[in-house]
């Protein structure tokens, strides 16, 4: 029996804030994308406290708290944050999975004897991290002997919560549970589920495996041992990813854009730092697909395959803007992405031109410029012949990962 | 407008047309084709504003008049109609009546007025050329042609002139394919080369390998036209520079090597069985008298075998792209081919042996 840990920072970017500015501790305050977004992405406890949710427009988050402070995200903090807590993790255990920016699932099965308990150790990475980062910087742990529950297990308690659960306590804990709460079932899954009856995971665990098949293909089966707390997708640390499928990133806009030459800009930015991560890793895609959101949310995505596999920023932003062209937008965009797929281990055929080849040794001179003084140390001028409202930061996406190269997926 | 036609000739002159029809439905008329029934004969007409393409068939005009339809329908009809007449006819609103036996089909046309102007050739640029030499030509180039939309300057054929002779170049940028053939007909009045767009020489080369009787090529500021019985392809160039293809010619490969060609590409086929799905990486080692090849794959297994060759120099060790080298060996005739090496990092050069008509340059893979 494995023992997994699954570890959540408590309100990450709004606590980030609280530790670096003493002047906001103790308040209510809310972390939006960008000066100019109205969407809380992160309240801090106090502002919860009166009602601020994730998600609320600035309008409805002071109506809730009039005396709200918002605080504009600033992600270098985060992301800086978030590697620092990664490398704690991994002085605890070797098999340490960033799953996103603020959380992350260690295997601790033979990492136990130093503290004796899984407790005990929990308690030794909170003491770590408070003392490196900040006391503002908890966390939430769950303890237990898969993903799905050690991620179950962390939102019991919080913040700054520690529980743990035996593989004898898992039937009881699940059988009234409603299903929505298991990682990986959204909405839709937990209608067309309640559609069948199906409303607790402990009736999903005693649902006939036939008719989910029937139903839900091969995921039925799994879903059915999920309703049963059995999960066994093992904690995959970073570096040892299975092959990528894909690499994507995907941004909010600051401001929600219908200007192409802005869309096309945000794109050219996008497909940088996808080419950028690909060609670190080595991998070369086929296909390229845009990714667009409207302010009402609405998402769709349309995918082009290229004549050769690529990480040439170029190629990749040309395709995507190739997409773009072919679109009519129905409104203002609200969310771009862009994402290469149809991997490949890259570099491996030369290039027969020069300007080939002098075209890669610059995109590798500028990878190497950005690694050593920061992302966008070097870019394309193009991004900088921006309207003056424009703010470069941009969103971080929630699946921001601190390492590797595994999917970064469009919420 | 009407007319009777029979069933096979209706069908030969639609389906040469088919490939020239755009898919992609930006301006709805172009899924069609153009039929014109005059002084005997049927003109059929199809576009996708690159590419134009003319033909006739010989028919039973009683009525002129012309009309547009769509493409693949109308083809799909006539292969599917009984017996060995078609009559076919216009009625109000451009609709297209098919009648053969006791089927009958109506459908919906555009107005012929509506459908692009075919660019008309000028007659006199028109140079008779040997249609085997074309053929020729296009068969040893136009697998390395790149279908990278992005990478405009290298999506066809260059064409020029040198020294009484005629040269076709095509490259994807990890390949290149030089063929030089007798007669300077072609490209006359043009200085520079030339540049064929891929899809206009597919089908030149389709009615190169379809048709008798001579073959006229001309080529004019921006388009070339070739024309060979009835049908007529007028295909605009591409404009863009083609990279200088004199520079990456090694001129210091010195480790030679001459093979059976039938031998090697059977060799290469089973070997690069199991070389990565995407990345046909196949390695070549070259020692006395031996060529080893080999590829592995890592969720699959490895595959190895030798094959005997002529080569005395020091031993050398080269990934290809499997698929480059089988494209050549593949469109040459040769028994024998050279293979020209310098050292693994630099570009080889297949040759047919004892030949400098064609050349071939392929850049290795990083081993």
């Amino acid at each position: 029996m494995r023992v997994i840990m699954h570890v959540d920072m408590n309100a990450f970017f709004a606590s980030v804030e609280q530790q670096s500015n003493p002047s906001l501790r103790g308040k209510p305050i809310a972390v939006v994308g960008s000066a100019q977004r109205t969407v809380v992405t992160t309240a801090s406890y106090e502002a919860r406290a009166l009602g601020v949710k994730t998600g609320m427009n600035k309008v409805e988050a002071r109506r809730a708290c009039p005396g709200l402070i918002f605080v504009a995200g600033d992600n270098r903090k985060y992301t800086d944050a978030s590697v620092r807590i990664i490398g704690i993790l991994k002085d605890f255990s070797p098999m340490v999975e960033a799953y996103s920016i603020d959380e992350a699932f260690v295997d601790i099965t033979g990492c136990l004897s130093p503290y004796g308990t899984p407790e005990a150790l929990a308690m030794a990475v909170k003491e770590r991290i408070r003392g490196e980062l900040g006391r503002l910087l908890t966390c939430s742990i769950g303890i237990a002997p898969n993903k799905l529950i050690a991620k179950l297990a962390s939102d019991m308690k919080k913040p700054d919560g520690l529980f743990s659960l035996a593989p004898g306590e898992v039937p009881a804990l699940l059988e009234d549970l409603p299903v929505n709460e298991l990682w990986g079932i959204g909405p839709r899954l937990t209608a067309r589920l309640g559609a069948l009856g199906v409303v607790t995971c402990g009736q999903l665990g005693r649902f006939p495996a036939s008719v989910l098949r029937e139903r839900f293909g091969i995921i039925g089966e799994r879903l059915k041992l999920m309703g049963q707390g059995v999960y066994d997708s093992a904690v995959v640390p970073i570096g040892r990813e299975e092959e990528a499928k894909s690499v994507g990133h995907s941004m909010t806009l600051p401001v929600d854009a219908s200007d192409k030459p802005v869309i096309r800009r945000h794109m050219l930015k996008l497909s940088e730092k996808v080419g950028a991560r690909a060609r670190e890793h080595n991998l070369k895609g086929r296909k390229v697909a845009l990714t667009i959101r409207y302010p009402d949310f609405f998402t769709f995505s349309r995918q082009k395959t290229l004549a050769a596999p690529t990480n040439d920023t170029r190629a990749i932003y040309s395709a995507a803007a190739g997409i773009l062209d072919g679109l009519r937008l129905k409104t203002a965009v609200r969310l771009l992405g862009v994402t290469l797929s149809d991997i490949s281990k890259g570099a491996l055929q030369m290039a027969l031109f020069e300007d080939d080849r002098r075209r890669e040794r610059l995109l590798g001179a500028m990878d190497g410029l950005n690694r050593a003084f920061g992302s966008s140390a070097v870019t394309w001028a193009a991004l900088f012949e921006k309207d003056p409202w424009e703010d470069p930061s941009g969103v971080i996406s929630p699946s921001w990962r601190p390492e590797g190269v595994k999917r970064v997926d469009v919420r | 407008m009407k007319f009777t036609i029979g069933k096979p000739d209706f069908i030969k002159v639609l389906q040469r047309i088919q490939g020239i029809v755009e898919k992609r439905n930006t301006m709805p008329i172009l899924a069609n084709v153009l039929l014109d029934a005059s002084k005997g004969k049927v003109t059929i007409m199809a576009t996708d504003l690159e590419v134009f393409i003319r033909d006739a068939a010989q028919a039973g005009v009683s009525e002129e008049g012309s009309v547009t339809v769509n493409a693949r329908k109308v083809f799909e009809i006539a292969k599917e109609l009984p017996g060995d007449q078609i009559d076919v006819s216009t009625g109000k609103d451009d609709k297209l009546t098919l009648k053969a036996g006791k089927a009958r089909f109506n459908i919906m046309g555009l107005p012929a007025k509506e459908f692009p102007s075919f660019p008309e050739p000028d007659e006199g640029a028109l140079q008779p050329i040997d249609g085997e030499t074309m053929r020729n030509m296009i068969e040893k180039t136009s697998f390395a042609v790149s279908t990278d939309e992005t990478r405009y300057n290298i999506n066809g054929f260059l064409l020029e002139r040198e020294d009484g002779r005629i040269k076709m170049v095509a490259t994807d940028g990890h390949r290149l394919a030089l063929v030089v053939s007798e007669g300077d007909n072609i490209a006359k009045g043009q200085k520079e080369g030339v540049l064929l767009p891929r899809k206009g020489v597919m089908e030149m080369k389709k009615v190169l390998d379809e048709k008798e009787g001579g073959f006229f090529l001309g080529i004019s500021q921006k388009n070339a036209v070739m024309k060979r019985d009835n049908t007529v392809i007028t295909v605009r160039l591409l404009e863009g520079e083609f990279p200088d293809y004199r520079r990456v010619i090694p001129k210091d490969n010195d480790k030679k090597v001459s093979a059976k060609r039938e031998d090697l590409l059977a060799s290469l086929k089973r070997v690069s069985i199991l070389s990565t799905d995407k990345i046909k990486g196949v390695k070549f080692g070259f020692s006395d008298s031996r060529l080893v090849l080999s590829s592995s794959s890592p969720e699959i297994g490895e595959a190895t075998e030798e094959v005997d060759i002529n080569y005395s120099e020091d031993e050398i060790e080269i990934a290809f792209n499997a698929r480059y080298f089988i494209d050549v060996l593949e469109a040459l005739k040769d028994e024998e081919v050279s293979i020209n090496l310098k050292d693994s990092l630099s570009p080889g050069i297949i040759r047919p042996a004892g030949g400098e008509d064609y050349t071939y340059i392929i850049m290795p893979m990083r081993l």
